[in-house]
């Protein structure tokens, strides 16, 4: 198994497989991914929706639907083992060793609830202080995360507040508990660019601050260029592509990658000339199309006759020699460097 | 908050106006001469001269309304000369062929139908909604499938199957429970419960299962709330996260559907009064359509929707105290 | 239709005022057991002898204990001017008031007229049936122990003139002056009614024709002593004083009533009140299966329960097919009432037609359908047993050959109609217009609506051919019969009051009527049972049905059952509590 950096992850994930039982059949939800994230480093997880990249986080907090799963497969976060390890254990480490901020922060609070409310008892989990000590960190967190007059907002339910706030509400509640291990689903699709950005930027400096590892979910290529380290693209329930942002984005070898590099609307270029969305739907994971998941969609597959791409699964392989950079795709290495200059080429245009 | 109160009140007053207003004009303009119906079909001309004078039937029908919204806030005399009756305030006219007036007739009966509706709205309340929560929290367990099932027999006996049923069983058969009746609570609180546990028993019964099966999606919906997995993901124990944080959101739709239930169960109180052979109100309307008896009709409608009024603007109050994004707007 | 006139019985209120007068009301059987089709005796009017107190007593009774009677609803009138239902009448008559004459058992379960407050049954001054004397016994004396005068009774007579509590039988106030000017005693007017004087403790009655049946018209409860200071106008209703063996302790209207003894009545003096029990009690709001139910059950604590209701027909076949279970709580017998298919006379004109219904009339099934032999009798007159003088005739004989013949192959077509009050009467019409077809009559069947029904039956421009009626004689006379039904007297221009729903009258037969009615009582019984065969075989201007026949029962701790013939119900007077130490309390 590949790592993509060198130093001790923080999270380790490896041959994670998460399988739904339904009246259907089994869904492969997550079919063995491997990955690993370090402390101060950011993981981009990359795919359509019914990719996978949503429950694999869920499954490392153990939020994913209980009844009728099957998690197998090893993920150590900060050397426990999540999905060995009894429930009661991977609840303690919630919040306090892995937080997690949501898509939308309006459904994500509790209505009800004052948002200091909902902060204090976050922190209080953790930390056996006194509701008024929780508040005064409540206070400091939201005007951490830029909140104005904290004081007040404390006291103010999420109904009050504007998607970006509650969003930056949102991130304080996540970090109260200063968690080595961050992961942010979609945080900022919900939000106007302007304030996705300024989110952005927000949990890039409380990376630094804190120094905690984070998982970036997002099928928004964009968000991956301003916050990632490492990216990992995931079709069908698995990784198809892995690397550094430099690599997997400006080398991408991977016919799915290209794709999503395709379907980005270019900021200089004319967007209605260049904008290629990827053909067809994403599969379902009751019935994975066999071979490579994405043939079906690929424009270069190799299919009839001895192609295999309909037959054989491709196991993820390393390009060019470079360790960290990983594909799982049967055309050649050749075929594939020259398929992906002339990507770069178009969407650099 | 206020202001919210205030408007709601005005709203009240508007409503039970024009619900007076129509009931008023939907039985004593009717095109049958009400004061015929009233005296019955034997009933002597002169009979009906005197009954037509006490109701005021020969004044326009405006200044009748007004009269009788006057009785009711003022007293009013009904009649003239030697049969005159004084009728005091709340005056809701009276009743000829019961010979009172139709506000003690009413005050007499209001008491039962609420002692049977309250108790049977906070029993059914308590168990629809404690074991419909349960469910949810015990999804897919024994304990679950035992209360679906349940609600499906509950939900498909009619009243005038399960009150006789338990009559049969409680009391004539085991002669465990006592003849239903009435007792006033503050003569004998064991008597009034002993007496009202099996009209309670037959409405919670027949109402128990709405209120579970809407609970327990309720709770099952509330639990797939993303607030829930935030809950979750702060650290939360289940246990923590299930009674405070999904119960707590669940709460709203519980309790409108339980205030509105009360409204119900006073519909489901007429049929229970009747076969209890409780004197409520449900019996004495049904009672009074059935004798065309007119005033207590009016009397007992405008006290229904006074009720039902009232019961909404509960709700709404609990609404605005449970959810916190009512109250500004 | 059938069921309709039972509802109306045990529902009380509306329907049976808008019945009484004279329609099916409550039930009639004798105690502990039956005293199936005793004809009523001829020998009716008892002497000075017969009207002496105490009353003979009840084998086994037992004095003191409770009785308590559960039923839908309240007696709505007590007030003695104004009540006119069985069962109101048989509560303000056997309990709390006293009424001139009244009407004692005499053992063998028939019933005989005697002196009650007055010391005989009557007496005719002049044997002309114009002037009648009556004197009240001494000692006799109200709830608070003051004395009832022959002036009470005659006040009491005279606000029963009153248009605002004429809803009582209004016999004697016809008769004391037809004219109907006087109108009680208020607002300033004169005390005693017209045609009444009072004389110390004689009071005397002046008709200007021959009234040969004024000691019946007595024993209505108008004659009950009202004192004047007592009136309290239309709320006498609630709470009237009492001359009778118990007194009103509480009432809630609607809901609730307790008796109490009245220390101050003699049993020496009553011939007719037994009075055993010390206390009644009253609760009222129960559905009427739900009181069969419970009085059935006979669970802990209710076998001091009672009911005027009947038996429903719900659980009637439970009853009567288990009689030796309740031996000892069932009273069943035939009642007064008689049902009839009333023919539109003033439509139906030909004779053949007439008699044709009557050969084809399908009785049995007519019966089986409305509950079977435990529901009604089959009557082919329009008397019914109970009444004396009744005669027992079939003259048309079920044949429908004979009908056909009648019709001799016409094309006969007819419209009945009927109350649409539940889906037996709707069977009940199917049912005749199947069997009629088989003689060759054609039905249309018509539906009106309950509410509607007498009113519309009872309006002589009705489009209808034949529909269902009943009857109950007021007292034990064809003379409450036979003239309101089928004669003259039955023929009111207002619908709602006229009781001749036939729309029948005939001069032979209005001359007959005279004659009976100038008759003396006992010579005029017999007539009136000679003129119902004359009637229906001359002219056939109904269908007799049947005679209702009604089932009860009681608590098991209740004693001395007994259907009073004359009001067709359980008898008050002789109710005791077997074990006066049940249920005490």
């Amino acid at each position: 198994m590949s790592t993509v950096t060198t130093g001790t992850p923080y999270l380790e994930v490896e041959d994670l497989k998460v399988h739904f039982k339904t009246e259907d059949g089994i869904v492969k939800a997550v079919d063995g991914v491997s990955f690993s994230v370090e402390r101060g480093k950011t993981l981009g997880i990359v795919g359509e929706s019914g990719s996978g990249k949503s429950v694999t986080s869920l499954t490392l907090l153990g939020l994913h639907n209980m009844r009728a799963t099957t998690v197998t497969g090893r993920a150590s976060v900060g050397g426990t083992d999540v999905v060995a390890a009894p429930h009661s254990t991977v609840q303690k480490m919630r919040g306090k060793d892995m937080a997690m901020i949501f898509q939308d922060p309006l459904t994500a609070l509790h209505p009800y609830y004052s948002i200091g409310r909902q902060i204090v008892e976050a922190y209080r989990i953790h930390h056996k202080v006194s509701k008024e000590v929780a508040l005064k960190r409540a206070v400091e967190m939201l005007d951490r995360v830029g909140i104005p007059e904290p004081q007040r907002r404390v006291k103010q339910y999420p109904h009050e507040f504007s998607g970006g706030m509650r969003q930056r509400a949102m991130i304080a509640m996540a970090l109260v508990n200063d968690p080595d291990l961050i992961i942010a689903d979609e945080p900022t699709t919900a939000l106007d660019v302007t304030v996705q950005a300024q989110i952005l930027d927000l949990l890039g400096d409380l990376q630094k601050e804190f120094n905690s590892a984070i998982i970036m979910i997002t099928h928004d290529l964009g968000v991956i260029t301003q916050i990632a380290d490492d990216v990992l693209v995931m079709y069908g329930g698995r990784a198809v592509e892995k690397g550094t942002v430099e690599q997997v984005l400006r080398k991408p070898h991977h016919p799915y990658t290209w794709g999503l590099l395709n379907s980005v609307p270019s900021l200089h270029g004319d967007a209605s000339e260049d904008l290629k969305p990827i053909p067809g739907n994403p599969p379902s994971l009751l019935n994975v199309p066999s071979g490579c998941a994405f043939h079906p969609r690929c424009a270069h597959a190799m299919l009839g006759g001895d192609g295999p791409c309909a037959k054989i699964r491709p196991e993820l392989e390393v390009v060019q020699g470079l360790k960290n950079h990983t594909v799982a795709c049967h055309l050649s290495e050749a075929v594939r460097a020259t398929i992906s200059d002339e990507v770069i080429e178009k969407v650099d245009a | 908050m206020l202001r919210f109160v205030v408007r709601r009140l005005l709203l009240i007053v508007l409503t039970l106006t024009v619900v007076s207003f129509g009931t008023f004009m939907l039985f004593f303009a009717a095109p049958s001469d009400p004061a015929r119906i009233l005296c019955g079909t034997r009933c002597q001309p002169a009979q009906i001269e005197a009954v037509r004078d006490g109701l005021g039937l020969d004044r326009p029908i405006m200044t009748q309304y007004v009269e009788y919204m006057g009785g009711i806030f003022a007293g009013r005399t009904l009649g003239e000369g030697d049969w005159a009756k004084d009728c005091s305030a709340p005056c809701f006219g009276y009743s000829y062929t019961q010979n009172q007036e139709v506000s003690e007739i009413v005050a007499r009966a209001l008491p039962v139908s609420a002692s049977v509706a309250i108790g049977a709205w906070i029993i059914q309340t308590l168990i629809s909604v404690s074991s419909g929560v349960i469910a949810a929290r015990k999804r897919g367990t024994a304990v679950d499938r035992g209360t679906i099932a349940a609600t499906l027999i509950g939900g498909a006996l009619p009243i005038y199957f399960v009150g006789p049923m338990l009559l049969l069983i409680f009391r004539y058969q085991l002669e465990i429970l006592p003849q239903p009746s009435y007792t006033p609570l503050l003569d004998d609180p064991l008597a009034f419960a002993g007496g009202m546990i099996m009209p309670w028993a037959t409405l919670a019964i027949v109402g128990f299962a709405f209120d579970a099966r809407l609970s327990r999606s309720q709770m099952l919906e509330t639990l797939d709330e993303d607030f829930i997995r935030t809950s979750r993901a702060k650290g939360l124990k289940d246990r923590v996260v299930f009674w405070r944080h999904a119960l707590r959101a669940s709460a709203t739709p519980l309790a409108t559907s339980a205030g509105l239930g009360l409204g119900g169960l006073l519909g489901g109180a007429v049929v229970t009064e009747s076969i209890f052979g409780l004197n409520g109100l449900g019996k004495l309307s049904l009672d009074a359509i059935t004798a065309r008896n007119l005033p207590i009709v009016m009397a007992t409608v405008l006290i229904a929707a006074t009720f039902v009024v009232f019961g909404t603007f509960i709700v709404d109050m609990l609404y605005a105290a449970i959810d916190p994004r009512v109250r500004l707007s | 239709m059938r069921k309709h006139a039972r509802v109306a019985v045990l529902g009380g209120l509306v329907l049976s005022l808008a019945l009484t007068a004279c329609s099916t009301n409550s039930g009639d059987g004798s105690g502990e057991g039956t005293n199936e089709g005793t004809q009523g005796s001829l020998d009716i009017i008892g002497t000075a002898e017969d009207a002496k107190g105490p009353a003979a007593p009840v084998e086994g009774a037992q004095t003191g204990g409770t009785l308590k009677y559960i039923g839908l609803t309240d007696f709505t009138h007590l007030d003695p001017a104004r009540t006119y239902v069985g069962s109101f009448m048989m509560i303000q008559s056997g309990l709390l008031g006293r009424t001139l004459t009244g009407y004692k058992e005499v053992g063998d379960g028939s019933i005989q007229l005697v002196g009650d407050l007055a010391t005989d049954s009557g007496k005719d001054v002049a044997g002309d049936c114009k002037t009648w004397e009556f004197t009240l016994k001494d000692g006799l004396k109200y709830e608070d122990g003051t004395v009832i005068t022959a002036q009470d009774v005659a006040y009491g007579i005279a606000r029963s003139f009153s248009p605002e509590l004429a809803d009582g039988a209004q016999f004697l106030q016809n008769w004391l002056q037809e004219s109907r000017e006087y109108k009680g005693p208020y607002d300033g007017a004169e005390k005693v009614p017209p045609g009444v004087k009072v004389d110390g403790n004689k009071l005397t009655f002046s008709f200007d024709t021959a009234r040969c049946e004024v000691p019946f018209a007595v024993a209505m409860p108008n004659t009950t002593p009202v004192p004047e200071a007592k009136d309290t106008k239309t709320d006498y209703d609630n709470k009237p004083f009492s001359s009778g063996p118990y007194k009103i302790e509480s009432r809630t209207l609607g809901e609730s009533m307790t008796l109490v003894r009245n220390e101050h009545w003699a049993a020496d003096s009553d011939p007719i009140r037994h009075a055993y029990p010390d206390k009644w009690t009253f609760e009222f709001g129960t559905e009427p299966k739900d009181n069969s139910v419970r009085l059935d059950a006979n669970a802990s604590g209710d076998e001091n329960l009672w009911s005027f209701t009947g038996v429903h027909p719900d659980i009637l076949g439970n009853v009567t097919g288990n009689m030796d279970k309740y031996k000892g709580r069932l009273v069943h017998g035939e009642q007064k009432y008689n049902g009839y298919l009333a023919i539109n006379n003033l439509r139906v004109k030909d004779l053949a037609v007439r008699q044709a219904l009557n050969y084809a009339v399908p009785r049995d099934r007519w019966i089986q359908l409305n509950g079977g032999e435990f529901a009604g009798k089959p009557n082919t007159s329009f008397m019914t047993k109970s009444v004396p003088g009744y005669k027992e005739f079939n003259v048309y004989p079920t044949d429908i050959e004979k009908a056909k013949g009648l019709l001799g192959g016409k094309a006969t077509k007819l419209r009945y109609a009927y109350s649409n009050d539940g889906e037996l009467s709707g069977q009940i019409a199917d049912m005749f217009k199947e069997e009629y077809a088989k003689a060759g009559i054609e039905l249309e069947t018509i539906a009106i609506s309950p509410d509607d029904y007498y009113g519309q039956i009872g309006d002589p421009t009705n489009k209808y051919d034949l529909y269902w009626a009943g009857w109950g004689a007021d007292w034990p006379s064809g003379s409450t019969v036979i003239p309101p039904c089928l004669g003259e007297d039955g023929l009111v221009l207002d619908a709602n009051t006229g009781t001749n729903y036939s729309f029948f009258t005939e001069k032979t037969i209005e001359d007959e009527i005279d004659r009976l009615s100038g008759l003396p009582i006992t010579e005029a019984l017999p007539g009136w049972g000679e003129l119902d065969e004359k009637i229906l075989t001359e002219f056939a201007p109904y269908v007799p049905l049947d005679s209702s026949y009604n089932v009860w029962i009681t608590g098991s701790n209740v004693g001395g059952q007994y259907l009073q013939q004359n009001l067709s119900t359980v008898d008050v007077t002789k109710l005791f509590v077997r074990d006066p130490a049940l249920n005490a309390g």
